[in-house]
């Protein structure tokens, strides 16, 4: 078992965080790379399911990084730190409920075309998709259809990321009105 | 480092010194956030400007006999302190590490029960019953000058609040709009003649209490843009 960090270690590394603060990156790497196990064993004791850890883990650095701007050095870093860290976890683990609410098991889904004779939205949408102008309608399909990210389907189109954006979230909206049209 | 802790657990290591990687290049000096006690100090000198304006501007007339009696000084106290202690909270719980405790909360919740309670316990009339609606509609005034005055100092918490790191936002902006709106109670209830119970609650107590939910939302939006 790791042995638990004494005061003088506790101490240094609030030091260190002192130097973060003040944009020392060599402070920085020393600071993450001896607190990031205390941080990984901490998450691993909290969160059940091992695939969640990384990204658990991931979001409490980030969110160390965005509010370091709020530690004293005059005070002990411990309550800081695991103030920070649980509330992280916590964040992190509601929100992966939350998706797995949302989630729909493969198994669950229906036979492919049952949806669209039930809800008759399968057709609605794929006239909604062909009636956009052509660089809008290529945004939507790469990014929705062929599940592109938003830089690969930047390049494939050649234009940037912010332009590719643009025409999605032009398309999404010209979609999204053709759709509550038919409805009402 | 003790990268080799972390051996055994897939892609750790890995996520670990990348995301360090991206992180250490993006260390830049920052502006630490103030002490508790400085940013309550800073608060509380803005909002006494704002509120003695607004005392200047009203006018109150009988102040003296106001402060002579008991319970209308134990209540204006009454408000005082929640105002204080719930701005204290609001701070607090933007600074990780520095929440209060719960021994604190429970004296600021109790001091507002206290507060609420008060008119009933001290200002009912002997005539009889109480119309709250009637009385709110007859006190707009009041309720108009509540949202004004505490609209100022609210302002002014959530600027300085803004600089912290809350981790509970929707709490930060319920404390922060309780704080600065029962200011306004304070000060309208300093101006205004009226000590009857219905007028009291409908339209100097009642304001404070529905400016809190609005009060937290936007706090919820505003507290948590340290995250984005």
């Amino acid at each position: 078992m790791r042995p638990l960090p004494n005061n003088l270690q506790w101490e240094s590394w609030g030091k260190l965080l002192a130097r973060v603060q003040e944009g020392d990156p060599e402070a920085y790497r020393r600071f993450l790379d001896e607190v990031g196990p205390i941080l990984y064993g901490f998450v691993r004791r909290r969160v059940f399911n091992p695939e969640l850890v990384p990204d658990v883990y991931q979001e409490v650095l980030l969110t160390l990084h965005k509010a370091r701007h709020t530690y004293d050095p005059s005070r002990p870093l411990g309550p800081w730190l695991f103030t920070v860290a649980r509330n992280s976890v916590l964040d992190a683990l509601g929100r992966a409920r939350k998706f797995a609410e949302r989630e729909v098991p493969t198994e669950k889904l229906p036979e492919d075309g049952s949806v669209r004779e039930e809800t008759g939205l399968g057709d609605e949408l794929l006239l909604a998709l062909r009636s956009l102008p052509d660089g809008n309608r290529k945004a939507v399909e790469l990014l929705k259809i062929r599940g592109l990210t938003l830089e690969e389907a930047a390049k494939e189109m050649g234009i940037s990321v912010a332009a590719l954006k643009v025409r999605a979230h032009r398309g999404y909206a010209a979609m999204r009105k053709a759709l509550m049209g038919k409805r009402t | 480092m003790k990268k080799e802790r972390m051996k055994g657990h897939k892609g750790a290591a890995k996520v670990h010194a990348d995301l360090v990687g991206k992180l250490v290049s993006d260390t830049r000096p920052v502006r630490r956030a103030l002490a508790p006690s400085l940013q309550w100090s800073l608060w509380f000198l803005l909002s006494s400007v704002s509120v003695g304006s607004f005392l200047l501007a009203l006018r109150p007339q009988d102040m003296d006999q106001v402060l002579c009696h008991g319970p209308s000084l134990a209540f204006l106290l009454a408000a005082y302190l929640g105002s204080a202690l719930a701005a204290w909270e609001a701070i607090c719980s933007g600074l990780p590490g520095r929440q209060t405790s719960g021994a604190f909360r429970s004296i600021a919740v109790l001091v507002l029960v206290a507060l609420f309670a008060m008119p009933f316990l001290f200002f009912t009339p002997t005539s009889g019953s109480v119309d709250l609606m009637e009385c709110c509609a007859s006190g707009w005034s009041c309720i108009q000058w509540c949202c004004a005055v505490g609209f100022l100092p609210w302002v002014a918490l959530g600027v300085l609040l803004a600089r912290n790191a809350s981790l509970q936002p929707l709490w930060t902006g319920a404390w922060s709009g309780l704080s600065a709106f029962l200011l306004g109670t304070l000060t309208v209830q300093l101006h205004c003649p009226s000590w009857e119970a219905g007028h009291m609650v409908a339209a100097h107590l009642f304001p404070v209490a529905l400016l809190t939910f609005p009060a937290a939302l936007a706090g919820s939006f505003w507290f948590s843009r340290w995250r984005r």
